[in-house]
């Protein structure tokens, strides 16, 4: 089949843009990935807890499945559930692999910028020293309260904030009730709250820091 | 309300997922409770704070890498199942094999090998009728141009496991192999059982005659337009320098990189096969190469995403390099350009500055 790109609009339904591409349409996969990559990035490094080149290999992995397994997907599936399966499996399946090796992958991102020696951990450079120390405290605090939350709280939290997901989706997704989901939703943020209040973060430090990285 | 049913029904309070009737319940309830709003107020702190966290992206390498797979798949998925078929290694192996009989019994020579070969090659060249610049040609003379090509083939060949001490001749090397790349040496290797020049380069044996098939096709018929096919092949290439690079080959990178770049220079992603480029030449510590590639991005590509990193770099390559004065430019470029982000380069303009200064006190 010849691709056109007239097939594909980004008004349909992913499920559509999924059918076009088993029939061999490129652009319907172009429009899907474009359309969830990010959601699903984001959920890997905040799964994992890192941006590196282990978060790539990961998010690469999920679309190849995709691609890969496509012609078994069905359109009576909701093409999202499925995807975000993939994508769950694919960090839950990592932290067991890392818990085992207990070491870290040697893998780097492609074009890491170790050696662009245009690191800059402070996005915002208007920031004084003191306060640009101290952002960098807060998303290294959030990052290990985060890493910290049990798997099933952690993927609960993240599926509603990186993915925004229902609780019906999320309940859906990983197989329990909605009022478990909700319930660990409760308990993360609990967690994370108390987390911020031992270290005594307070609102304005997050609201001057605008932008920091995790 | 009582506490305990505005604590159960806080996290759907919090993502506005309860019935505005029950929401005006909480609402009343916040406004009475002390306790349970700053509960709440804790909670969408924790969420704004979360929020506030810097987005990731993934490098664009990663993007480009995930929708060629896609894009090919797609294309494998288009084709009916005799082409297919047909484009199975196993079935093209086949069909070499017994291309090679019908010629070796059409020839009906046991001569040696050599000899044997580039009559092949002349043969092969006459029947495709390709040879408009043969047609002037005699045959003696056909066949030297073909050995010739075959002598630049075997050298290019020859060449690539040895050349991994001579990073300087990357770049030649790769216009070298192309170069080798003509009918006749593509029949030759096929008779000899050699793997094709890309092939001993690290090429997979499908993309590898799929690139032969475009080399030769454009220089048989320089009319032929077959652009799919030749952007496919430059993704190719530039896929497997990407490999390459994240195996931390990164002389076998340039030498791919650098084919990629010859038949993509027109693609949108050719300042991005450059941008690796100079990144593998930065990588073997080849500032001076890294440098040439560079200047060639902020010249040809000056709305490269990642033209910062570039300037950046090419100021690091000059610093390296000892040419200060260059350097100077790069980070007064960069300084021009991101205002904002002065302190990036703040402390390398003041050293190359104060170099630049002693050099020219001398």
């Amino acid at each position: 089949m010849i691709t056109d790109q007239k097939n594909v609009s980004n008004e349909q339904s992913d499920e559509e843009l999924m059918q076009l591409y088993q029939r061999g349409d490129e652009y319907a996969f172009e429009t899907l990935y474009w359309r969830h990559q990010y959601g699903i990035f984001n959920f890997i490094c905040h799964f994992i807890g890192g941006s590196g080149g282990q978060a790539e290999e990961l998010l690469q992995d999920v679309f190849l499945k995709v691609v890969k397994s496509g012609k078994r997907y069905k359109p009576t599936a909701k093409f999202t559930t499925w995807l975000y399966q993939i994508a769950r499996n694919g960090c839950i399946d990592h932290l067991r692999k890392m818990k085992h090796r207990k070491t870290t992958s040697l893998s780097e991102p492609i074009g890491s910028e170790e050696e662009m020696v245009v690191e800059s951990t402070i996005a915002n450079s208007n920031l004084s020293p003191e306060k640009a120390t101290r952002i960098s405290e807060i998303t290294e605090i959030l990052k290990k309260a985060i890493n910290a939350l049990p798997e099933e709280q952690r993927e609960v939290f993240l599926m509603r904030e990186d993915l925004d997901l229902s609780f019906a989706e999320i309940a859906e997704l990983i197989g329990c009730p909605i009022n478990t989901a909700k319930s660990r939703m409760r308990y993360a943020l609990e967690h994370l709250r108390k987390t911020i209040e031992l270290e005594g973060i307070t609102q304005s430090e997050v609201i001057e820091g605008e932008v920091f990285r995790m | 309300m009582k506490c305990s049913e505005c604590n159960e029904k806080l996290v759907e309070y919090l993502y506005s997922d309860l019935p505005p009737e029950e929401r005006r319940k909480m609402d009343g309830h916040f406004e009475t409770c002390e306790r349970c709003a700053k509960q709440l107020s804790q909670f969408q702190f924790v969420l704004t704070s979360f929020q506030q966290l810097k987005q990731h992206e993934p490098h664009s390498l990663v993007h480009q890498r995930i929708l060629a797979h896609a894009k090919d798949m797609a294309l494998k998925k288009g084709r009916s199942w005799l082409t297919q078929l047909l484009f199975k290694p196993s079935t093209a192996t086949v069909v070499v094999v017994l291309l090679a009989l019908s010629i070796f019994y059409y020839t009906r020579q046991f001569t040696p090998l050599g000899i044997h070969t580039e009559k092949v090659v002349v043969k092969a060249k006459g029947v495709r009728g390709v040879g408009e610049k043969g047609d002037q040609m005699s045959t003696d003379e056909q066949m030297i141009s073909a050995s010739m090509r075959e002598k630049k083939a075997e050298t290019a060949l020859s060449a690539i496991p040895s050349s991994s001490s001579k990073i300087e001749e990357n770049k030649a090397l790769s216009e070298r192999v192309l170069e080798g790349i003509t009918p006749g040496a593509q029949e030759k290797l096929v008779a000899e059982s050699k793997p094709s020049a890309t092939v001993s380069i690290g090429m997979h044996p499908e993309h590898s005659r799929n690139l032969i098939r475009m080399v030769r096709t454009l220089e048989d018929n320089a009319e032929v337009q077959v652009p799919s096919l030749q952007s496919k092949d430059a993704l190719y290439a530039f896929e497997l320098g990407n490999l390459y690079f994240s195996q931390s080959d990164f002389e076998k990178a340039i030498a791919t990189y650098s084919i990629a770049l010859m038949m993509g220079s027109q693609e949108g992603y050719a300042s991005t096969i450059r941008f690796q480029l100079a990144l593998s030449y930065k990588k073997l510590n080849d500032c001076k190469s890294a440098v040439k590639v560079l200047d060639e991005i902020q010249k040809q590509h000056p709305q490269h995403p990642e033209i910062d990193k570039v300037i950046i770099m090419a100021g690091d390559c000059y610093m390296d390099l000892q040419a200060y004065d260059k350097a100077e430019i790069n980070y007064t470029n960069f300084i021009h350009k991101y205002p904002d982000r002065k302190s990036q380069v703040a402390d390398k303009l003041e050293i190359v500055r104060k170099f630049h200064r002693v050099n020219l006190s001398y």
